[in-house]
């Protein structure tokens, strides 16, 4: 949906001074959305795409350095490729930077998602695992009063927390809602 | 009538405080094995649902009814003795008859998976527009899963083990139910559908799914 958006004030923007001039442009601009949709359905992030992802912010503060140092650099771009001026390149390639970053943070907080979910899914199993591994015990020693006695008492674990910890308020708990 | 023990009945469930009890208590009449998936719920579903005798698993944070689905079915199978999986609905929607029979579809030897539909008799009251988002959903799930089926979006559905250990569900959202379909197709099992009722009570019309969720479903779905 977002997509859609962008794509939209892409119209508007090259329709504003009467449509994008050169068939160039257009293509460059296609080829980039094609690829950012490409990236969308390949999914996965891979490290080849974290490598891509590096040399591009490396080319990305070199090409910032280069038009602080030659600002006509982008204005004879845009004249070579048939936009009006220097800005409205700048413009395009920023809307095509933002719906990259806007697919590739996509696919990684999707990923993440699924981390966050597979680490749950085990926590939450073992926890119940464990309760009905302590309720069958708990069960075991109701029905059989003899070992109970048998039973070697666990040594309680003392932990020294220290001056420091103990001085520590303790948490509340929703203190963080 | 004895227990069935061979079975576990996975219930998702969120923010159900108010009824999961009655309905643990009533599939315990008739099902030994009840694990109820507590997907961080804020009223104390959890506990209300393991007074009523249900084994409870706690996600430590919301993740979503297909997540809770996936956990429940892990759940199952990491447990001794078991052969058929059910999954329920926690807000009373369900009919304990209605999973009964169909367990028994399994243990015939039937099918390897029962799924529920409540357009196979004239039991449910559907409003027509609640109908025809339901049966869009429908054409949707058959045209993008190759199985046909009645009714795509229904939580009441049996599966033997086999079926059950088969299942990866990622669709945390709402799309998992398309995408337990479409697992079902793709895995080749054999699948009946069974007549079910879903009684929309005014506390589960007040807070199930809205219209308007179907908006998220389908983009889930695309975008998955």
């Amino acid at each position: 949906m977002l997509c859609v958006s962008v794509c939209s004030t892409l119209g508007e923007v090259s329709g504003h001074d009467g449509g994008v001039e050169s068939v160039l442009i257009k293509v460059l601009l296609m080829a980039g959305i094609g690829v950012v949709a490409l990236l969308f359905v390949r999914g996965h992030a891979t490290a080849r795409h974290q490598a891509v992802r590096r040399v591009m912010v490396v080319a990305f503060a070199g090409l910032a350095i280069a038009s602080l140092l030659f600002p006509q650099t982008w204005q004879s771009a845009a004249e070579l490729l048939g936009v009006g001026r220097g800005t409205d390149l700048l413009l395009y390639a920023t809307i095509l930077v933002v719906l990259g970053f806007m697919v590739t943070s996509y696919l990684r907080t999707r990923d993440l998602q699924r981390q966050v979910t597979v680490l749950s899914r085990r926590l939450a199993l073992d926890e119940a695992a464990a309760a009905q591994h302590q309720a069958a015990q708990a069960a075991q020693t109701a029905a059989a009063p003899v070992a109970q006695v048998t039973e070697v008492p666990r040594t309680p674990v003392v932990v020294d927390e220290g001056p420091v910890f103990a001085a520590l308020p303790a948490p509340r708990p929703g203190s963080w809602a | 009538m004895r227990a069935v023990d061979d079975t576990w009945v996975v219930v998702p469930l969120y923010n159900e405080a108010a009824v999961v009890g009655e309905v643990v208590a009533g599939l315990r009449r008739s099902f030994a094995h009840v694990v109820c998936v507590d997907d961080a719920s804020r009223d104390g579903s959890g506990d209300a649902a393991a007074r009523a005798g249900a084994v409870v698993v706690r996600h430590p944070v919301n993740l979503g009814q297909g997540a809770a689905l996936q956990t429940g079915v892990d759940w199952a199978l990491s447990q001794p003795g078991t052969r058929f999986v059910v999954t329920f609905d926690a807000d009373g929607q369900h009919q304990v008859a209605d999973a009964l029979a169909m367990v028994g579809r399994l243990r015939s030897g039937e099918a390897d998976v029962v799924i529920g539909s409540r357009f196979l008799d004239g039991r449910t009251r559907v409003s027509p527009l609640k109908r025809a988002v339901l049966r869009a959903a429908v054409v949707h799930t058959n045209a993008t899963t190759g199985v046909r089926m009645t009714d795509a979006h229904n939580g009441l559905r049996a599966m033997t083990r086999e079926v059950a250990a088969s299942l990866d569900i990622t669709q945390n959202r709402m799309a998992h139910a398309s995408e337990i379909v479409e697992q079902i197709g793709r895995g080749g099992w054999r699948w009946v559908e069974h007549p079910v009722e879903v009684l929309y009570t005014d506390y589960s019309v007040a807070k199930g799914q809205s219209v308007l969720n179907s908006v998220n479903i389908v983009t889930e779905l695309i975008f998955k």
